[in-house]
């Protein structure tokens, strides 16, 4: 390769996780030293601490339109999200139906294998050709026997934006309960719970520039939802463990900061940078697919294959550009992205997945050394206009 | 205003300056996702595993690759809880585990399974041949703490361990309080599974760990990808992993250093109190034989509730027992498994001391104890005096 390898090298893989922010860092800083103590405690610095949890449930909330008292704080994502699918499959009783989206991340995948072990029937509804959900198909699998229907509100993968509120109507209409793993989409699109139409709502903090080991999940309604953890009975007995406070204050400082982003020109100008990355690959390369289009995208997320390549194969041609070949839970084997082989795309070219998702950190310098870099590699391999 | 002098480190404990430091840049410069492939990817998977190493070697585990991160204890206990007890099996607990184990034993009964609990002693303490006692059979889970959050008593692990793998059964131990300040090594203990929650030990909270025997049948509780060897799955924070490594290391380093510190400081403290203040009784078992940072106290004639208030306005801060009942005015589950009258049982306090507590922290915190049981005993009012 011609780069320089003193520069450091393009983080594209922010869909995998982001850094966390200086602000939330410092935001977080005094709880880990001076203001260590347990908020369940009975004295004032306890209070102090508690206060804290409050104001990061109250700046989540408002980022997401939900109430504060709506808001439990988790370990993550994933926690979030085997919590929702067996509470909210639960919480139907008699209902033995568990529909999820053929493209869901595997912890609302597996979670759904292992309720289907435990006797749900487990429906998955395919997406169209462009990675959205098949609203149509979802409605013929409805009706009273659906406990609960989860579908993300964006996808992981390829950054598609589910139509999560037509969702909710349908499954609304037979009585069901709806989940959204918002994992992807909080921070990088407006989201709000009452627009959604939600129930339930995953967030994950590392994702929105807030650490590992934090997320929540979102309960619009008072749906009394058995807990996962339980014991010391905190988080209003919905989530027990001694609350993890400095991830929460900078859980709730991300939050702000996110807002803060959505309501600016941040969004805009990395969608328009994330396009131009698009259009330099586009206008180099004839064997280039781009996958989502005309499908609406998170701003952040260009899903590409370059015929001829794997996925690794092409980022190990370009090392100056870390990005992923799709979830870093779900190293596609030989099947290839499971996302792109729901859309019908065929196995070989599902092995190309190169997911580059751009942080709010991301520059035009960047961009354009990134794409230098994948149109040099994709080259390096015999020409543009034939396949390998 | 007189400086507060923090007794309650059995609840949780400040984050060790030098941990805190390991931490940082996991934060933020070189923040990756340990599954990702790329070079930042990467590197969080050696810190990770380097962290994995650290805390295994705490605890005495030969591989590392036993050991799977958690969000914290809770989530530990029950992971071993649900994960190691079977179908056809009882769950067999102590009846002074951590809320955590006892929830989420109940939760298991609540699903069909039995519950059974070991009785203690006056001092906590599990008797030898309780396992015998309560029929314990192949398929069984047993769980009893190594180290009693609330009075400090050291459980016979050891025993218990080898008493219930006669009887075929399967044996897990909360060692949450133990770690840091007692001597932890799974194969000394014999068990086939141990918890810890990091921020007990100058970690942070958020992560906990869960040692599994090779071998031992585990079936994880949370499902949705391949991190922690399938059975943890989720991002996992590294971050608060090379915390928890930093205070692992830490802790196994100056263990000895540590165990005799807290427990001179502690038995200052119980000196200190008893010879200033009359009515005073110590619950569980006399030091040595207790965990080293760990006072529990009955004042005669006093509720603890009003003693708490009392010593908050002196500026010490204590517990009536674990952090997460505080809420509650109930006698704990514990003090009542021991048999204590209802009068000493209610009139009980912890006081933990930790790494941070200095000598004359203590001897503050004894005058400023009897200066708080004296004026609740000459009925002068809550006001503070001058």
């Amino acid at each position: 390769m011609s780069a320089p390898r003193t520069r450091a090298p393009v983080y594209l893989d922010h869909n995998a996780t982001t850094p966390v922010d200086p602000r939330v860092v410092g935001a977080m800083a005094p709880y880990w030293t001076e203001r260590f103590h347990n908020p369940s405690s009975p004295y004032p610095p306890s209070a102090v601490v508690r206060q804290a949890i409050a104001d990061a449930r109250a700046a989540l909330a408002r980022l997401v339109g939900a109430r504060p008292e709506g808001v439990v704080f988790t370990g993550g994502g994933t926690e979030s999200d085997n919590w929702a699918l067996r509470a909210g499959f639960a919480r139907g009783r008699g209902r033995r139906r568990l529909v999820v989206s053929a493209i869901e991340h595997p912890a609302v995948l597996e979670t759904a294998a292992a309720l289907g072990r435990e006797g749900a029937e487990v429906v998955s509804v395919p997406v169209d050709a462009h990675g959205v959900v098949a609203v149509e198909a979802l409605e013929k699998v409805l009706d009273e026997r659906v406990a609960l229907v989860s579908v993300m509100l964006a996808s992981n993968e390829i950054g598609t934006i589910q139509p999560v509120a037509e969702v909710s109507r349908r499954a609304h209409a037979v009585g069901a309960l709806v989940h959204t793993d918002a994992s992807q989409a909080v921070g990088k699109i407006p989201v709000d719970v009452e627009a959604l139409g939600v129930d339930l709502l995953t967030v994950a903090g590392h994702k929105l520039y807030a650490p590992k080991g934090v997320g929540a999940l979102v309960i619009a309604g008072d749906l009394g939802l058995e807990p996962l953890l339980a014991g010391g009975g905190q988080e209003g007995g919905r989530r027990s463990g001694t609350e993890n406070v400095p991830a929460i204050v900078g859980l709730g400082e991300a939050a702000r900061l996110a807002g803060a982003w959505l309501a600016g020109p941040g969004p805009r100008r990395q969608g328009r940078l994330r396009d131009t990355l698009e259009s330099r690959l586009r206008d180099a390369l004839a064997r280039v697919r781009v996958f989502g289009p005309p499908a609406p995208r998170l701003p952040n997320t260009l899903a590409i294959a370059v015929a001829g390549f794997t996925g690794a194969e092409l980022l190990a041609a370009c090392p100056e550009i870390l990005a992923g070949t799709g979830s870093a839970c779900h190293h596609p084997g030989d099947a290839g992205s499971p996302t792109l082989r729901a859309m019908g795309v065929d196995a070989a070219t599902a092995r190309g997945l190169v997911r580059l998702s751009l942080g709010r950190a991301t520059t035009g310098r960047e961009v354009g050394r990134a794409a230098a870099a994948l149109v040099a590699a994709a080259l390096g391999r015999g020409g543009t206009s034939e396949e390998a | 205003m007189p400086q507060r002098i923090y007794l309650d480190h059995a609840a949780t404990g400040p984050v060790d300056p030098r941990v805190f430091e390991a931490m940082r840049p996991w934060l933020s410069e070189r923040f990756g996702n340990a599954a990702a492939v790329h070079r930042r990817g990467q590197e969080a998977r050696a810190a990770l595993e380097a962290a994995r190493a650290q805390v295994a070697a705490l605890i005495g585990a030969g591989d590392p690759a036993d050991l799977i991160f958690t969000s914290g204890g809770t989530e530990a206990n029950q992971l071993a809880l649900v994960g190691l007890s079977r179908p056809g099996g009882a769950v067999v607990t102590s009846a002074v585990e951590h809320a955590s184990v006892l929830e989420a034993a109940r939760a298991l009964a609540s699903l069909g399974r039995v519950h059974r609990q070991l009785p203690v002693t006056s001092l906590a303490l599990v008797p030898k041949e309780a396992v015998d006692e309560a029929g314990v059979g192949p398929g069984d889970l047993v769980s009893v703490m190594l180290v009693q959050n609330e009075v400090g008593s050291i459980e016979p692990v050891r025993a218990i361990a080898d008493a219930a793998h006669r009887r075929g059964a399967l044996v897990h131990t909360d060692a949450v309080q133990a770690a840091g300040s007692w001597p932890v090594d799974v194969a000394e203990l014999g068990v086939d599974a141990l918890s810890l929650s990091a921020h007990k030990f100058g970690g942070p909270q958020g992560v906990g760990a869960l040692w599994i025997r090779p071998g031992a049948p585990f079936a994880p509780l949370f499902a949705g990808g391949a991190h922690e060897r399938g059975r943890r799955p989720g991002t996992v924070p590294v971050a608060l992993a090379v915390g928890m490594g930093e205070a692992a290391r830490l802790a196994r380093i100056e263990l000895p250093e540590r165990a005799f510190r807290l427990s001179r400081l502690r038995d200052r403290l119980l000196r200190e109190v008893r010879s200033r203040v009359r009515g005073v009784e110590l619950n569980g078992p006399e030091p040595p034989e207790r965990s080293p940072g760990n006072l529990n106290l009955s004042f005669e004639g006093i509720a603890a509730g009003i003693l708490l208030v009392r010593l908050d306005l002196e500026g010490v801060e204590a517990s009536a027992g674990a952090a997460c009942a505080s809420g509650s005015t109930d006698v704990s589950h514990v003090l009542r498994a021991m048999g204590l009258p209802p009068g000493r049982a209610q009139s009980a306090l912890r006081f933990t001391v930790g790494t941070t507590t200095r000598p004359r922290d203590i001897d503050e915190a004894a005058r400023r104890i009897r200066r708080a049981v004296a004026g609740i005993r000459e009925g002068r009012g809550v006001a503070r005096e001058a």
